[in-house]
């Protein structure tokens, strides 16, 4: 057959199209499988050795440490090791030529400490006082338990201290602002009050550092921990396969409950993976009924213009400014003038100190709602555009007004369109980062915006969000494996999120666009 | 059958409760184009009248004229007056809601509202608010058997009416509109998209829905003129060129124009 005949049978065009669609969808694989598996390893189980290797100056160190699938090269092994001088953990990078040994072991124990640190050692021992003073018994299962018991108990006291304590703060720090003369009964009351509180609580803090782990690390030096800072006692090694998975669903867990530890290289995800949901919803709330407002102005009440032209092709255009142009100007609109006007009208008693007048989730949505508005528009019309005039005229002619028209037979049928803009949207906004850095997005900020003191919704606090979190991270991800992987863990949850709520959406459009579907006659 | 009923009053000998429009020199401009030219007519009650002309003629916007959806066209200047009921529905302050509740329509082609069968009968009455479900069944039951489709759909009353064929859906499209009880119909080429059967069907309810409503047709299809209307009007390039009894007018067309068209010289 000749080359035209193959070009006329379409063979090449066929050949050309389907490679390109095999190499876009590999591409589309392989970033999802680096992420995956990069991700998936900050749940995965390493094992903890004992390490010896030469130092340049030529003396051995001898160290305790979590060995970790070294991606640096083969001619390399990484372990991340616990610095008692500095209290943290710490990477170090060793040539194979300089190990003499690295062995895993049984004997030792891998704490997991509640601010993120991992401490290795071994010949564990717990103190626990009772009546008679302080006593020391031997590691076990048993007496581990009845001291978590013990410990529980002193921690629900402290809870309750706290908790009393927090409004007699409040008063304390309002009657300092209307400068109550120091000798006012009303106010030493008070001090005295706070006084007592915290006293309890010195001696509840006293008594919790009581029960103490000891261990000896690896050059043999004593040391010891309050069992209440420790959130895991685990001989990792000697865990059994099941163990080791059950674990990394805890640390799955974990990792979506818990507040990102040590300068989020460690720890969870939580308040981000808040942040960014809330984010997600406030901007929807913001950007669908302006939105779609829009676009049934634009297209059923605006005349066909040139006003009306104008204003489309603003639109139009406007999805294509670069979202840190948005960020810039939701800054200098949102933040700097509206909420600055806000504070000087409802918030004079704070200033100088801002409330609105500074980055915070309300802003950064307003700005999101923004950044995606002609997404939304540009959808919406599209769907006002697919309703037939005879359905219209058909309403009309039933006596219903311009508005009920709308209500009842447009905007049913562009709901599946309307609904898609949405997607479009929420996609867009989960996944940005760059206006979020400008206008209320931190790399950490533990009070989310919903919490349990009034008025419960605080939309004018800072948050975390996923796509900033990914950002942070990459700083650390050169020379901390730990924080490198808690990155890509992060991307994928951020994947996920995006996914879901996609998905979400997509079954919302299907359901609508089968129950009005007018095509189906 | 009988082709011709020769006992109809003749147009101008009605009485004024006979009348149940009456038009006097109503033009219409749609688009700054003059599509109706000083239109004077009297549309006799409880009969069914006939508008035919070629296309682009004017027939439909007279039809529009009769429950104000012209004014759907952004660009429309309507002059004249339309009388009903002892007023002129052109007024300003006409409530066109209501106007069009009192004069329903069909269109050429069915078009079911996305919603089921039940719904798209109710959708005029639950619009002023009736929502009382024993009562709007019952209007939505003497609907479908007023337009002859109660037998056809009453086991399927909640399934979408999509699934209805073409003739039963211009039934349905009738019985949405009989369900405001509107004392004018007015059909918009209402079988111009059904095949012959279902044609058939349409203008047997047609004569039999006349006992109760006035009904005016726009039609391409002389034969259906003749045989199912009782009056008939020639429109030609937005003027009324002839209106009389349909058997007068095709038998007998006074005007040379009616004659060309219905002979086929043009149009």
């Amino acid at each position: 057959m000749s080359i035209l005949g193959h070009s006329r049978s379409g063979f090449i065009a066929v050949n050309l199209s389907a490679t390109a669609a095999a190499i876009l969808s590999l591409s589309l694989l392989s970033i999802l499988m680096y992420i995956l598996v990069k991700g998936a390893s900050y749940f995965a189980f390493f094992p903890t050795v004992i390490a010896q290797w030469e130092l340049p100056s030529g003396e051995q160190q001898i160290e305790f440490a979590q060995q970790y699938h070294s991606d640096a090269g083969i001619d390399e092994v990484t372990l991340l090791l616990y610095n008692a001088v500095k209290q943290r953990n710490q990477q170090v990078t060793v040539d194979k030529t300089d190990i003499v040994i690295t062995q895993p072991s049984t004997a030792v124990w891998t704490l997991y400490l509640n601010n993120g640190s991992l401490v290795f050692g071994h010949k564990l021992s717990l103190s626990m006082p009772d009546d008679n003073g302080v006593n020391l018994l031997p590691y076990s299962a048993e007496h581990s338990a009845k001291a978590k018991q013990a410990i529980n108990q002193l921690q629900q006291k402290r809870r309750v201290t706290v908790s009393a304590l927090a409004p007699l703060q409040v008063k304390y720090a309002e009657l300092r602002r209307i400068i109550i003369s120091p000798d006012a009964p009303l106010y030493e009351r008070l001090v005295q009050k706070i006084d007592t509180q915290q006293r309890i609580l010195q001696q509840l803090d006293w008594e919790l550092a009581q029960y103490r782990l000891n261990f000896e690390l690896a050059d043999g030096e004593a040391e010891s921990l309050a069992l209440s800072n420790i959130e895991y006692i685990l001989n990792t090694n000697a865990l059994s396969w099941l163990d080791r998975v059950s674990f990394g669903a805890l640390k799955i867990w974990y990792f979506l409950s818990d507040t990102p530890k040590q300068g989020n290289s460690t720890g969870g995800v939580f308040p981000a993976l808040f942040g960014t949901l809330l984010l997600v919803f406030l901007m929807t709330f913001m950007v669908m009924p302006l939105g779609v407002l829009t676009a049934l102005y634009l297209h059923e009440y605006a005349g066909n213009n040139g006003l009306t032209i104008l204003l489309r092709t603003i639109i139009t255009n406007l999805a294509g400014v670069p979202s840190i142009v948005f960020g810039v100007f939701g800054l200098g609109l949102f933040v700097f003038v509206m909420g600055t006007s806000l504070d000087e009208w409802f918030y004079m008693d704070r200033l100088p100190t801002p409330t609105f007048g500074t980055p915070g989730i309300l802003w950064a949505a307003l700005t999101m709602a923004l950044l995606t508005l002609p997404v939304v528009i540009v959808a919406t019309e599209e769907g006002l555009r697919q309703v037939p005039d005879g359905l219209k005229k058909g309403a009309m002619a039933l006596g219903a007004t311009k508005y009920e028209m709308i209500r009842n037979i447009v905007l049913p049928i562009a709901s599946p369109s309307i609904v898609t803009g949405g997607i479009l949207a929420i996609a867009r906004a989960a996944g940005e980062v760059a206006p979020l850095l400008l206008v209320g997005a931190v790399m950490y900020a533990p009070n989310l915006p919903v919490d349990s003191t009034f008025p419960y919704v605080h939309l004018e606090r800072q948050f975390m969000h996923l796509g900033v979190l990914v950002f942070d991270g990459v700083f650390h991800s050169q020379n901390n494996i730990n924080a490198s992987s808690m990155m890509f863990a992060t991307c994928l949850l951020l994947i996920m999120v995006v996914l879901v709520l996609n998905s979400l959406a997509s079954w919302l459009r299907f359901k609508l666009k089968k129950q009005y579907d007018w095509q189906s006659n | 059958m009988k082709l011709f009923n020769t006992k109809r009053t003749s147009l101008k000998k009605l009485t004024p409760d006979q009348i149940a429009v009456d038009i006097e020199s109503l033009s219409v401009r749609l688009n700054q184009k003059k599509v109706l030219k000083k239109i004077s007519m009297r549309i006799p009650a409880f009969s069914i009248t006939s508008v035919i002309g070629q296309s682009g003629c004017g027939k439909t916007t007279l039809l529009n004229a009769m429950n104000r959806m012209n004014e759907i066209i952004p660009d429309h200047q309507t002059t004249g007056q339309i009388w009903m009921d002892g007023r002129d529905i052109n007024q300003r302050r006409e409530n066109v809601s209501s106007l069009r509740t009192n004069v329903g329509m069909v269109f050429q082609r069915p078009n079911p509202f996305p919603m089921s069968i039940y719904d798209n009968v109710s959708f005029g009455l639950k619009l002023q608010n009736k929502n009382n479900r024993r009562q709007l069944d019952d209007a939505v039951e003497r609907a479908l058997i007023n337009a002859a489709l109660w037998d056809e759909v009453k086991q399927r009353l909640h399934e979408p009416a999509g699934i209805l064929s073409g003739g039963q859906q211009q039934r349905l499209m009738i019985a949405r509109a009989l369900a405001l009880k509107p004392k004018i119909l007015l059909l918009d080429e209402p079988t111009s998209a059904l095949d012959p059967l279902a044609t058939l069907f349409i203008e047997e309810l047609m004569q039999s829905l006349k006992k109760h409503t006035t009904i005016v047709m726009v039609t391409h299809n002389m034969q259906q003129a003749a045989r199912i209307s009782d009056y008939t009007a020639f429109i030609h390039k937005g003027e009324l060129v002839e209106f009389t009894n349909s058997d007068k007018l095709f038998t007998n067309p006074k005007r040379k124009q009616t004659e060309d068209y219905i002979t086929g010289r043009y149009g």
